[in-house]
């Protein structure tokens, strides 16, 4: 039988929920700008079809880990596998990276060969539909961020914006290209907007890949952070004789806090026990999601740092 | 010529210690300051004054070396002294609650009284 520690691990969260939602969104855009590509012969269209397949898997990739990160820890992840999400935000910004340069890429054909798209309704349809959907599912994402930081959901914020900025381009290009389909300019305004596009998903990966990589590489947490538990040690001030060190880091949705602290030698262990105790929790109250470690230490242990 | 980070100068009158901090505090001047600092409490200069008043700005690791350094200094009954804050630093300390649990004057005068 499984205990309530068990079954809140397999009890699926609200970010899960969150990515179901995203993945059926994501399957529904494929299929149907697959087929609104097939009935037109604009390659707008087209290569956003090919980009709808790439986010389809990033987002099935993100799905599939966060639902493996909440099974952990085992007995060989002992630590969990939060760095899995840092991972997936990775191969998400590849994606999103490839997904630009190929749309780059045809924009600038189409800059050269200019050509009038026809059957273009289905798309502009689907793009404006898509436009409000992305902007309202990245909305969605910024406020389960305000109260849980997740690089994950923090990747598919930005992924969304970005996908809800561009379906809004293509379909306002679309249709004025449409509207004004007579005059030779219109033939630029879709290669045009697919460079603006291209240059909004390279941003949203800049952005991903810059918080994911610190992550990954065990940086430091961010300044106000630090200065939380600075606090938590100036309130305790008392309760440790000498600091030594304070390390920490993240891993995945996960804070990890280690303070190196000295004790007083005349101090019998339960004392150092209480006081241990009672930094813990103020750390950990003022870093909800944090896993706080104090470690009575000499200086001569490990020396300093 | 660049201007030394930290410079020390001894008031013998007074029996402490002033040390002078310039420019900024982050994470690579801090070990810098913390090396000094180190080499004043083993050598027995356990009256301190850090004198704050050409500092620009201070990251938490500049601020965790002057907890780690006030509590050095205690456990061997002496007494670390800041003064002059600027306005930035005034502020961190205010943001980590410094005022309650260091000893902060408004210049080094006042701070060697």
């Amino acid at each position: 039988m499984m205990g309530p520690a068990t079954q809140a691990r397999h009890k699926p969260t609200e970010r899960e929920r969150s990515l179901r939602t995203a993945l059926v969104f994501c399957l529904v855009d494929v299929a149907l700008m697959g087929t609104a590509a097939f009935h037109s012969n604009s390659l707008t269209i087209f290569s956003d079809f090919l980009k709808e397949c790439g986010d389809a898997i990033a987002v099935l990739a993100a799905f599939v880990t966060l639902r493996a990160v909440r099974r952990a820890p085992s007995q060989r992840f002992a630590y969990g596998i939060g760095k899995l999400e840092n991972l997936v935000s990775m191969s998400v910004v590849v994606l999103m990276t490839l997904g630009a340069i190929a749309i780059a890429a045809q924009a600038l054909y189409h800059l050269r060969h200019p050509v009038a798209p026809h059957g273009t309704v289905p798309g502009i349809l689907i793009f404006t539909v898509y436009a409000f959907t992305g902007f309202a599912i990245s909305l969605h994402n910024r406020r389960l961020l305000k109260s849980q930081h997740s690089p994950i959901i923090a990747s598919q914020a930005a992924l969304w914006f970005g996908k809800g900025s561009f379906d809004a381009l293509m379909a306002v290009s679309l249709i004025t290209a449409l509207a004004f389909r007579g005059n030779s300019w219109s033939l630029y305004l879709d290669p045009l907007a697919s460079l603006v596009g291209a240059a909004f998903m390279i941003h949203s990966a800049w952005s991903i890949a810059s918080e994911s990589v610190g992550d990954l590489l065990d940086a430091a947490l961010e300044e106000t952070m630090q200065f939380r538990i600075l606090k938590c040690l100036a309130a305790h001030f008392d309760d440790y004789e000498l600091l030594h060190k304070v390390r920490t880091r993240r891993s995945g949705s996960r804070i990890y806090v280690e303070l190196f602290l000295e004790f007083d030698p005349q101090l019998a262990m339960g004392q150092v026990r209480e006081r241990i105790d009672r930094i813990r929790r103020s750390v950990g109250d003022s870093l909800p999601g944090s896993d706080v470690t104090v470690i009575p230490a000499e200086e001569t242990c490990y020396g300093e740092g | 010529m660049t201007e030394r980070l930290i410079e020390v100068a001894r008031r013998e009158e007074t029996g402490f210690v002033v040390v002078v901090l310039r420019g900024s505090l982050g994470a690579v001047e801090t070990p810098q300051f913390e090396q000094v600092a180190r080499q004043l409490v083993s050598s027995g200069s356990v009256r301190l004054i850090i004198d704050c008043s050409q500092v620009s700005f201070a990251t938490s690791a500049g601020l965790r070396a002057f907890l780690a350094l006030a509590k050095r200094v205690k456990t061997q009954n002496g007494c670390c002294r800041f003064a002059a804050l600027t306005s930035s630093l005034r502020e961190i300390f205010e943001i980590s609650g410094f005022f309650t649990i260091l000893e902060v004057h408004d210049s080094v005068e006042a701070a060697l009284q």
